[in-house]
């Protein structure tokens, strides 16, 4: 998506950020020299292509957008917020660059444009197989703290099938 | 160290920020700028000066 969007002047950019699930293979961040090796690590692990920038130790610019594990914007070249997402995912990102796209030529017609707002709820893949295994591959502490945290806001029986997953996968701690 | 770099997950899930999300930053509004560095060169650079180059897509996250 990024190169589809690349040609109509639309650069992605991952910022990254303090660790959501700090566990015994990927430990929270004492250090900026620290912070920096694991963003590296991160854009070597997940061959991203996209320009890496990472917040300093205190998150600064984390804060300053809402501080939230995996949230995505887009803004335009007057610094405009034209789309906050609390969460990232890709259609979404796509139907509205894709919109952006139909109001370039709108404006190469010579229409007159207005903005306007959207608020909308859509849903995305939060599958529990993948979930665990992400948690996992930081280490068994993120599993169990996150368990945890559900059992704790939201009670037992909310917390139940990533307990069932996690004694399914016991002997998995180390992928 | 602050909270920030957290050692142990929040057991109340940061709902709060979850829920202050809605407010923190309003679409239609002006974009935070702040100083950020370079993954692969090490500069720091001014978010302000990519996206007066370019509109933005900007995905924040970690590992995990």
């Amino acid at each position: 998506m990024a190169k589809r969007f690349a040609e109509a002047g639309v650069s992605f950019l991952f910022v990254y950020t303090r660790e959501a699930h700090p566990a015994e293979h990927l430990r929270h961040h004492l250090s900026f020299a620290q912070k920096l090796d694991a963003a590296r690590a991160m854009v070597e692990r997940w061959s991203i292509e996209r320009q890496m920038l990472v917040d300093d130790l205190e998150g600064t610019v984390h804060r300053a957008y809402g501080m939230l594990p995996n949230m995505s914007f887009i803004i335009n070249r007057a610094g405009t917020v034209l789309y906050k997402a609390s969460w990232t995912d890709p259609k979404t990102i796509e139907v509205a660059l894709e919109h952006l796209g139909h109001e370039r030529e709108l404006r190469r017609a010579r229409h007159r444009l207005s903005p306007y707002t959207v608020e909308w709820m859509p849903q995305r893949i939060n599958d529990r197989e993948p979930f665990c295994r992400g948690l996992l591959e930081a280490g068994p502490q993120a599993l169990d703290e996150f368990i945890s945290a559900i059992e704790t806001t939201h009670g037992e029986p909310a917390a139940r099938g990533m307990k069932q997953w996690r004694a399914d996968h016991q002997e998995e701690d180390d992928p | 160290m602050t909270d920030y770099n957290y050692a142990n997950f929040p057991q109340d899930l940061e709902e709060n920020v979850f829920n202050a999300f809605r407010d923190a930053i309003r679409v239609g509004g002006s974009a935070p700028d702040g100083t950020l560095v370079d993954a692969e060169t090490g500069a720091s650079v001014q978010l302000s000066s990519l996206w007066k180059k370019n509109s933005l897509m900007v995905e924040f996250g970690s590992h995990s």
